[in-house]
């Protein structure tokens, strides 16, 4: 029996397996003992921006505040740290300065988001991710990215990402849009063969982990966490770490 | 031979020294070591002398990396390679009078045959191609801290007492060529090529003469 199908785990993801990769005493907490830890305040305005670059780009008779609304809106509804909200305005300018002339994205009937599912060489269960914002019509997926500093070069977990969508779209090019307040880019994934296999390296490892016991407690015994980790931000997160890890 | 494969051959016997102990050896056999620190006088080949790196395995030859001077020091080809100098000497006839291999990976050891390769290459019978007669006639305590303790190491005191002509046992030899070192593996790219928004598709062309065919 395999280590996932030990636990009941039916898919991984790529968000999965990077946290996997980077934090494994966090991916045991949350995914195995189910203690998922809060979403902090960045990731909520990436959502937002997210949602306002949505609506800008399929309704271009609009204009940017009616978009920013959304976005706000968005954000309104999940968090209500200020400081954090005042980036959404720049950010989805900066998103919308770099996709405006993608035109409009393309949807699935059923969905806002496009579902892929890929098979992984040597692994069980398939990979799923769901794509921010694909365009047929040029060949190109588009994965928005916010940041509080802009990256040089695609991260390498954002890359693992891309190739999942890249393998579910062949001959497309992947990209990802970075944005900050004030600065944004988009890159062209490259290798993205390579990054798959990496991620499927990742994710075999990560299955002879869970071959290694159906106790999730005897799991978190093997590993550590590193509260420095950014992983670890968010305050309840890291009680429960210190509850689960004793230290 | 003529299938050209290394079939083993005589291994250059090799003398020693022990920087802990502050003696030199004379290696006849994995049971044979003999003391030769007494006396230890030998004719040192600084024209022909390696700088490199060895790797000691147990159960496998040593396995090398190294140029010879002026060369400079080749790359290390991993982090188990330490760093070494290797030379050939002729011993005096009364400690054995043959050929040996002198290597050392002490630093101190290291130390003291660079002091004596400068002085070596200071005198003006190295530009007439001779060769030093050697002598270690004292040694030199040298007490470091090692974090944990301190420990005591004894530097050879190495004088150049003569100069005799390259005798026969000491020929000059092909410099060693050092390993290849592998390119250093680094992960695949993300990509970090900055890519302009698709060009806007025009629309069509309306079809020329209005005559539409289904």
């Amino acid at each position: 029996m395999s280590g996932y199908a030990q636990h009941g785990i039916e898919h991984v993801s790529a968000s999965s397996l990077n946290l996997w990769a980077s934090e494994p005493a966090l991916w045991v907490m949350e995914r195995l003992m189910k203690l998922r830890s809060l979403v902090g305040p960045a990731a909520h305005v990436g959502t937002a921006v997210e949602a306002g670059v949505e609506f800008a780009l399929r309704h271009p008779d609009q204009d940017r505040d009616a978009a920013l609304a959304v976005a706000h809106a968005r954000y309104d509804e999940v968090c209500s740290d200020a400081a954090a909200r005042e980036k959404i305005a720049g950010m989805l300018g900066q998103a919308l300065a770099q996709l405006a002339a993608y035109g409009k994205p393309d949807v699935p009937e059923d969905s806002r988001q496009h579902r892929v599912e890929v098979q992984l060489d040597g692994v069980p269960v398939p990979c799923i991710g769901f794509t921010d914002f694909v365009f047929h019509g040029h060949g190109v997926i588009v994965d928005l990215k916010t940041s509080s500093t802009l990256p040089s070069a695609i991260k390498v977990s954002h890359a693992r990402q891309g190739a999942v969508y890249a393998r579910a779209f062949s001959n497309y090019s992947m990209r990802f849009a970075y944005c900050t307040p004030k600065k944004s880019a988009v890159y062209e994934l490259e290798n993205p063969a390579d990054h798959l296999a990496a991620l499927a390296n990742i994710a075999r490892r990560l299955d002879r982990f869970l071959a290694l016991s159906k106790d999730p407690q005897e799991l978190a015994a093997i590993v550590c966490p590193d509260f420095d980790s950014f992983y670890w931000s968010e305050p309840q997160a890291r009680a429960n770490g210190l509850r689960i890890y004793g230290f | 031979m003529a299938l050209g494969i290394p079939t083993g051959g005589n291994r250059t016997p090799i003398v020693k020294y022990d920087a802990r102990a502050g003696r030199w050896f004379r290696v006849d056999g994995k049971d044979n070591v003999i003391d030769v620190t007494n006396g230890f006088t030998a004719i040192f080949d600084l024209a022909q002398i390696d700088i490199g790196w060895t790797q000691f395995v147990a159960g496998s030859p040593p396995d090398v990396s190294y140029a010879r001077v002026p060369a400079a020091m080749p790359p290390q080809p991993t982090l188990d390679h330490k760093r070494g100098v290797r030379l050939h000497v002729k011993l005096a006839k009364s400690i054995g009078g043959d050929m040996r291999e002198l290597m050392t990976q002490a630093s101190i050891v290291m130390q003291a045959i660079d002091q004596l390769h400068d002085a070596y290459t200071a005198a003006p019978e190295a530009a007439q191609g001779k060769l030093p007669v050697v002598a270690c006639p004292a040694t030199e305590a040298v007490t470091i801290n090692t974090g944990t303790g301190k420990s005591t190491n004894y530097k050879p005191v190495l004088q150049i007492v003569s100069w005799v002509a390259r005798p026969a046992e000491l020929p000059f030899t092909d410099a060693p060529v050092p390993q290849p070192v592998a390119a250093v593996a680094v992960p695949a790219a993300t990509g970090s090529t900055v890519v302009p928004p698709p060009a806007s598709r025009a629309a069509p062309p309306p079809a020329a003469g209005g005559d539409t065919e289904f």
